[in-house]
C-alpha cells in the first residue's frame, strides 16, 4: 500500500461532518488553553498533565478531551481515556483475541518487527507479536499524527476503535512527555538475572500462622529457583519451561525478604521505609497482620509497590487505590453478604426493625460497617444499632430486654461466640425475630457446637466455599502439607496464601519479558477467573481489589458433627 | 421452623457427598425454580426470587466437581423437580426446584493427570 492511497483513505474516513468539528474544536481549544500563554510549566508539572489526559481525559485547562471514534462519534475523552484501553502501565492489553498495543514511549520509539526478539518461540508471546502489525519506529511528530490522525509510521491506518484525539500542540507535547515516562526503566527489586520480594510480618501474629503463609510462598520460589539452576546447568532439557515462561523468567532467580514490623502501628512506617530503603524489592508477597492492614497498604500506595494477597481481616476498603490486591474484603465482606441476603427479601422487611447489636472491637465494626454501607447502598434506612463495649456481654437478660423495647424483625448479633448463650435463649422467645444473623468465622471453633434449639433461626454469614465441598481441592495442597499439621484457621492461611503463589506464577508468565509493578497488576487484571482452594472463584478485573466477591449464608445442620447448610447464592445479588 | 430445617436436613442428606458408602454419592444441579402460587396465593411477587435463591442453594456448583479434576459426574436423572418448603420466616409457601441428578465417581482411573492443580505443581 502506498502512503498516497492511505492518506485519501483517511481523509475519506473522516467525514466532513467529522473535518468540521475538528475545525470547531481545535479553535475553541485554542482558546480556551491558552496555553501559549502561560509561563513555562516545569517538566513534573507536564508530566502531572500527561498522567491527567492518560488516565482521566482531562486537559490542563480542565475540560474533557474531545475524540472521534467509530462513525466519527465525537465523544469527549473522559468517557475515551487511554487508560481504559492500553492499560495504566502503557503495555497494552489482549482480551480474547483483541490486542490492544503498548502505548510507552520505549515500545513506539523502537520498529516493530513480526516477532518479539528471544521469544519467537514462546506461544503466548509469539501469538500476541503475530497479532500486531510491523512498523518503523514513531518519532514525536509521527506519534502526534498516530494520536490525532490515526495513522502509524508505516502509513496504515488505525482501526477505528483507536479513537482520534484532538489536542492542540502544548498538551499534546504533555501527553507525549509522559507517554515516555510509562514503564520506562525497570523498577527497583528487579534486575536481568533477578526478582526480589519482600514478606510484612507484623508483630502478635502466631507464629503457626506466619509459617502458613511463609509455606506456599516459599515453596514456589524454591522451585521456581530449582527450574532456574536446572536451566542453567543443561538449558536444552528445559525447553517445555522456556516456552512457558520465557527465556528470561525461565533463568531468573527470585528471593524473598521477611520484613518484621515491631511495637505499634503508628511506627511501621518508619520501619518500612527503612526496609525499604536497604533492600528494594519489586512486589511484597502476602504477609500478615492482626490489625488493619492500612499503614501497609499507604506505604505500598506511596512508593507504588504491588502487594498481593496480604493475609489480613481488615483490608483498606477503597475504590480508588491500586497498588494492594487483596484475595477479599476480610471480615467487611461478611457484613456485605449480610446486607445482600436481606436485601433479597427487604419487601418483606419494609416497615419492621432490624436490630444491629454491634460489640465495638475492631472485628465487630468491620461486621456493622459491610453490613450498614451495603444495606445504605441499596437505598434502605440505617438498621437500629446498640454497641456494646469490648468487655460488656450479652447476657440473656440484656438482650431480652433489647427486644423487649425494639422488637425487632432481624436481629444482626456482630459479635464472638461468647453471645451464643444469649442468643440460644431465644428459642424459648415466642415474639424472638424471624432471623438472627451473626458472623460464622467470628463463632471460631464454637460454630460447630451451637446449640440445637438456636440453628433453626441463626443465619451464618460464610465468606468461604463449604467445607464438604472444598475437600475436592485438598489435592492442590497436599504436596505442601503433607507430613505437616495445622489447625483451621492455619490451614486456611495455607490455602489463601497457595493462591497467591497460583496467581504469581500465572501473572509472571503473561508478562512477556515486560517486568514493571503497574504491568503485574495490569496483567492480573486481565486474568480469566481461578478455581482454587478455599474461595469458590476468585475473580479479577481492570481496578478490581478484592478478588472473591462472594459469601454464603449458612445454617447449621442438626447433630453432633452438623454441616452447614447453604440458605444463599455464593454471589447474593 | 424445626419442621423446616428437617426439611433442609432432609435435602441436604439425599445431596450429601461426603459419605462414600456402596452407592456413589449423588448432587441435584439445578435448572429451573418456580414458586408455586398454590402454596400461597397472596404472596407478594418478591417470592419469585427468593424461589431462585432457596433452589440455587440447594444445587451443587457443578464446577466445583470438575475444575479441581478427578472426579466424573454421570447423569443420573434429568428434569427431576423437588418441592421445598420456602423456608422463610417472613412469608410461607412452597418451591419447585427442577434440576439434574448426577452421580459422583471419584475418577480412578489417572488422578494425577487429571488433577491439574497437583500436576501442575509437581513440575
Ligand atoms: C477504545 C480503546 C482505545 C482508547 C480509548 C485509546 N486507544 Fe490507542 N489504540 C487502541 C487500539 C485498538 C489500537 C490499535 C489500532 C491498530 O493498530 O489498528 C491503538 C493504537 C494506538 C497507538 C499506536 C500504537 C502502535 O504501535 O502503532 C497509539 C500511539 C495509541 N493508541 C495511543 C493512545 C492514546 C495516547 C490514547 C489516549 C489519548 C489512546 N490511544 C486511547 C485502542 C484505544
Amino acid at each position: 500500500m502506498t502512503n498516497k492511497s492511505t492518506i485519501r483513505r483517511v481523509s475519506s474516513a473522516v467525514s466532513l461532518v467529522g473535518l468540521l468539528l475538528l475545525a470547531c474544536m481545535a479553535a475553541g481549544a485554542a482558546t480556551a488553553s491558552g496555553a501559549g500563554s502561560k509561563p513555562a510549566m516545569s517538566h513534573e508539572e507536564q508530566l502531572r498533565y500527561g498522567e491527567r489526559m492518560y488516565r482521566e481525559g482531562i486537559l490542563p485547562n480542565g475540560k474533557p478531551m474531545q475524540a472521534l471514534v467509530q462513525g466519527d462519534v465525537p465523544v469527549s475523552g473522559s468517557s475515551f481515556t487511554c487508560v481504559s484501553c492500553h492499560l495504566r502501565s502503557g503495555l497494552g492489553a489482549t482480551e480474547g483475541t483483541v490486542v490492544t498495543p503498548p502505548t510507552n514511549g520505549r515500545v513506539l520509539f523502537q520498529p516493530r518487527g513480526l516477532l518479539q526478539k528471544n521469544f519467537e518461540m514462546v506461544p503466548t508471546v509469539r501469538k500476541y507479536s503475530l497479532s500486531l502489525p510491523q512498523r518503523p519506529a514513531y518519532t514525536d511528530e509521527t506519534l502526534a499524527e498516530c494520536i490525532a490522525g490515526g495513522v502509524d509510521p508505516a502509513g496504515r491506518e488505525l482501526s477505528r476503535t483507536m479513537p482520534r484525539y484532538h489536542l492542540n500542540e502544548a498538551d499534546m507535547a504533555m501527553l507525549i512527555a509522559y507517554l515516555k515516562t510509562l514503564s520506562d526503566r525497570l523498577p527497583p527489586g528487579v534486575s536481568e538475572t533477578e526478582m526480589h520480594f519482600a514478606t510484612v510480618i507484623t508483630d502478635g501474629v502466631r507464629p503457626e500462622d506466619v509459617q502458613a503463609m511463609l509455606l506456599p510462598i516459599e515453596t514456589y520460589i524454591s522451585k521456581k529457583n530449582g527450574i532456574a539452576s536446572a536451566f542453567k546447568r543443561r538449558p536444552q532439557s528445559m525447553r517445555m519451561a522456556v516456552n512457558m515462561m520465557g527465556p528470561d523468567l525461565v533463568a531468573m532467580k527470585m528471593s524473598l525478604s521477611r520484613w518484621h514490623l515491631k511495637g505499634a502501628p503508628d511506627t511501621w512506617r518508619a520501619q518500612l521505609e527503612e526496609y525499604y530503603k536497604k533492600d528494594p524489592v519489586f512486589a511484597l508477597l502476602g504477609g500478615i497482620g492482626n490489625g488493619s492492614w492500612e499503614p501497609i497498604h499507604r506505604f505500598c500506595e506511596d512508593h507504588r509497590l504491588p502487594d498481593l494477597f496480604p493475609v489480613t481481616d481488615y483490608p483498606v476498603i477503597s475504590s480508588k487505590d491500586w497498588y494492594t490486591l487483596y484475595i477479599s474484603k476480610g471480615v467487611f465482606q461478611e457484613g456485605e453478604g449480610a446486607a445482600r441476603y436481606l436485601n433479597t427479601m427487604h419487601e418483606l422487611l419494609k416497615g419492621k426493625t432490624i436490630l444491629q447489636v454491634v460489640r465495638t472491637t475492631r472485628r465487630g465494626k468491620a461486621l456493622a460497617t459491610g453490613f450498614l454501607s451495603t444495606w445504605k447502598a441499596f437505598g434502605w434506612p440505617a438498621p437500629v444499632t446498640v454497641e456494646l463495649s469490648a468487655d460488656q456481654p450479652l447476657t440473656p437478660p440484656l438482650l431480652d430486654r433489647l427486644l423487649t423495647k425494639e422488637k425487632p424483625a432481624v436481629l444482626l448479633v456482630w459479635d464472638d461466640a461468647a453471645a451464643l448463650p444469649a442468643v440460644a435463649a431465644l428459642a424459648h422467645r415466642a415474639d424472638r425475630p424471624g432471623m438472627v444473623v451473626m458472623s460464622a468465622v467470628s463463632l471460631g471453633p464454637e460454630l460447630r457446637h451451637i446449640p440445637d434449639a438456636a440453628r433453626s433461626y441463626l443465619y451464618l454469614t460464610y465468606p468461604y466455599r463449604l467445607p464438604q465441598d472444598d475437600v475436592r481441592y485438598d489435592s492442590f495442597i497436599d504436596f505442601l502439607i503433607k507430613g505437616k499439621s495445622f489447625d483451621e484457621q492455619a490451614l486456611r492461611i495455607v490455602k489463601q496464601s497457595y493462591a497467591l503463589g497460583a496467581l504469581q506464577s500465572q501473572a509472571l508468565m503473561e508478562m512477556r519479558g515486560e517486568y514493571y509493578r503497574d504491568f503485574l497488576l495490569d496483567t492480573i487484571g486481565m486474568m480469566p477467573d481461578m478455581d482454587l482452594p478455599l474461595y469458590e472463584r476468585l475473580s479479577f478485573g481492570p481496578n478490581q481489589r478484592y478478588a472473591s466477591k462472594g459469601c454464603y449464608i449458612v445454617q447449621l445442620g442438626k447433630g453432633d458433627k452438623p454441616e452447614l447448610v447453604k440458605r444463599s447464592d455464593w454471589a447474593i445479588r | 421452623m424445626n419442621k423446616t430445617v428437617l426439611g433442609i436436613m432432609a435435602v441436604a442428606a439425599f445431596l450429601a457427598s461426603s459419605a462414600w458408602a456402596d452407592a456413589p454419592p449423588e448432587i441435584f444441579v439445578v435448572t429451573d425454580y418456580a414458586f408455586d402460587r398454590a402454596s400461597n396465593p397472596g404472596a407478594p411477587d418478591v417470592v419469585n426470587g427468593l424461589c431462585a435463591t432457596r433452589c440455587n442453594a440447594l444445587s451443587a456448583d457443578y464446577q466445583s466437581y470438575y475444575k479441581p479434576g478427578g472426579w466424573r459426574l454421570i447423569k443420573a436423572e434429568s428434569g427431576k423437580k423437588l418441592v421445598v418448603d420456602l423456608d422463610n420466616p417472613f412469608v410461607k409457601g412452597t418451591c419447585s426446584c427442577t434440576g439434574d441428578v448426577y452421580d459422583v465417581y471419584k475418577d480412578i482411573r489417572c488422578p494425577d493427570t487429571v488433577n491439574k492443580g497437583a500436576a501442575a505443581e509437581k513440575k
